[in-house]
């Protein structure tokens, strides 16, 4: 986890940002909001989850569209600091219950589709002394984590503007 | 981050009583799960290695604990040893997962491919509105429970001879038909008649016409499945089969029908086409319609027989099959009115069958009513996503099932902010 936040805390948790697979992919097609979500998001403490790069890593190696956007990202990770693993029982067996879930009986492309998202909502579920963000792409892991208390943003700048997640005094460096 | 950690310890924060557990010490129980599973299964561990492309000593080190299971081979392992993800990691079972994961597992032939996956999905798909919503298991009606209950109590012993096995089908069919209260008329929507009495949900799909369908029952539930590639009067025969076979309990957590499976000549299969012949075709109703028509028993023409169809929507080979039973037609009259060509026969007689329905494929999706109407309220109070609505319709085109499911429901979407 990066630890860059200066800012007072709106409330009494911190808030804590959690990138997933489907929004790094976004971000890696769109490098000014690449640019601009690093430099808002950067604020505040980030965590990468381990899962997303190696969802990543399986992604790019699929005959997905997606696949070479995946690579992109998987490049553009320094921003997000050290990945953290959630391969703790608890969060393993939650994890995968996600999965599930989120897959929705829809046949996974590869092992790990979907498995990022989950062992962010996974691990962001339980730590409720934070709060916690997570930045997402994907409809179904939104719903996921909205129901486990986890908040979700689409990556999409309209999305975030929308929301309140961007203020005044925060540049986006491009016209929203 | 904390250096070493994982989970929540990574974080840097306390631990709950859930985190108590040492992943050496659970890694050690995965691998003595894998182990007794590959050892359930009679396969060595070079087998399973092949399987999920692990050596041989990888696959003893991950039995012994020295290794983890990654998370990325969890899914890999458990199929090839045709237990769930769950099982491995000492989670619960859940019945509709564990009946899933065995469908996953073995390999059946290319015919049963579709209809086994599809089945799989519909079990998972059940598994995940149990969890979500908490959807009651299916349920009975008073008068299916009764049905079931005589059928369990009188026909518990499968015939030893084949003209018992066809009494044995006809009572139980006649038994239906009293205690649902039909008479002997011609049967609507089989799927929703079934799904509405027997705790049985049915499901509809395109699957070739290499399988007729599959019947997956433990205990009092149950799911059938029938491949919409045939024409309709076929299909609504193969759903009054696998109902036979479910009323009857025969032997089989999953009971799987090629053409050749459903019309083999054993005491199963033959009590089972007994009782969906005169479920759908009840030999007081056909006479009566041939009296109708003014036919003769023992004479039975093209224009006739082509009602009979259109009538009790059934295909011209079930028709020509009860005909045969009952005693209206001899068995080479029977291949006689087969060898015409059923299209043939229904363009020279329209007037007895304007829609034709009986010979038509329509390849139609249904997903059973139980789960479809769980899986829409979900959807709409957004406790569920839509990949797994999309996968119960068999629809992928996202953005229009998600304006679809949303109307009228703006007010979930405004309070949630949550949009596709």
């Amino acid at each position: 986890m990066t630890h860059r936040s200066s800012e007072p805390a709106a409330s009494a948790r911190p808030m804590v940002w959690f990138p997933d697979t489907s929004a790094l992919v976004t971000l890696a097609v769109h490098p000014p909001l690449q640019r601009a979500v690093a430099a808002t998001l950067s604020a505040y403490d980030l965590v990468l989850v381990e899962s997303v790069v190696a969802e990543l890593e399986g992604l790019a190696g699929t005959p997905d569209a997606a696949a070479a956007w995946a690579g992109t990202a998987l490049g553009q990770l320094d921003w997000l600091g050290a990945p953290v693993r959630v391969d703790d029982p608890a969060g393993t067996q939650l994890a995968v219950e996600i999965q599930e879930l989120i897959a929705g009986g829809r046949p996974l492309s590869h092992d790990m589709q979907h498995y990022g998202e989950a062992a962010i909502i996974s691990l962001a579920s339980r730590a409720q002394r934070l709060q916690p963000l997570m930045l997402c792409d994907d409809y179904d892991a939104r719903v996921a984590a909205k129901n486990r208390n986890v908040e979700p943003f689409s990556g999409s700048y309209s999305s975030l503007k929308e929301r309140g997640r961007v203020k005044g005094g925060v540049s986006w460096g491009f016209a929203g | 981050m904390v250096d070493g950690k994982t989970g929540l310890a990574a974080l840097g924060l306390t631990e709950g009583p859930l985190e108590s557990a040492e992943p050496e010490e659970y890694a050690a129980q995965v691998g003595a799960r894998v182990a007794a599973a590959r050892k359930q299964r009679h396969m060595s561990g070079t087998e399973l290695g092949e399987i999920i492309g692990l050596r041989k000593d990888q696959i003893s080190k991950i039995e012994s604990g020295r290794r983890r299971l990654d998370i990325a081979e969890l899914p890999r392992v458990a199929s090839a040893l045709g237990v769930t993800v769950r099982h491995l990691l000492g989670q619960a079972e859940r019945p509709a997962l564990a009946v899933a994961a065995r469908l996953a597992a073995g390999t059946p032939s290319e015919a049963l491919r579709p209809a086994r996956r599809r089945a799989r999905q519909l079990l998972e798909i059940e598994d995940l509105l149990t969890q979500v919503t908490e959807m009651p298991p299916a349920g009975a009606s008073a008068d299916g429970t009764r049905v079931v209950e005589q059928a369990r109590a009188r026909f518990g012993t499968l015939p030893r001879s084949k003209s018992a096995a066809q009494r044995q089908g006809r009572e139980l069919a006649e038994l239906t038909r009293h205690e649902l209260d039909l008479g002997s008329g011609a049967l609507g929507d089989v799927a929703a008649l079934v799904e509405q009495n027997f705790a049985v949900d049915v499901a509809l799909s395109p699957l070739g016409t290499e399988a007729d369908g599959l019947c997956v029952h433990c205990g009092t539930s149950a799911l059938i499945l029938a491949s919409s590639d045939f024409p309709d009067g076929h299909l609504r025969f193969t759903l009054a089969h696998e109902l036979g076979h479910h009323l009857l309990n025969d032997p089989g957590e999953i009971i799987e029908e090629t053409a050749r499976d459903m019309f083999a000549d054993t005491a199963r299969e033959l009590r089972a086409n007994a009782f969906a012949g005169h479920f759908l075709m009840p030999e007081r109703g056909v006479r009566s319609v041939l009296e109708w028509l003014g036919e003769q028993p023992g004479r039975i023409g093209d224009r006739s027989a082509v009602a009979l169809m259109e009538h009790f929507g059934v295909s011209m080979a079930a028709l020509v099959y009860q005909l045969n039973i009952i005693g209206t037609l001899s068995y080479d009259d029977g291949q006689k009115l087969r060898s015409r060509g059923v299209m043939s026969l229904i363009r020279q007689h329209q007037d007895v069958a304007p829609s034709g329905a009986a010979a038509t494929v329509k390849h139609i999706r249904r997903a059973p009513e139980r789960l479809t109407r769980r899986a829409l309220e979900a959807a709409r109070e957004q406790r569920l996503g839509l990949s797994a609505i999309s996968s119960l319709l068999e629809r992928d085109d996202d953005e229009q099932l998600w304006n679809e499911i949303m109307a009228d429901h703006s007010q979930v979407v405004a309070s949630t902010g949550i949009v596709l």
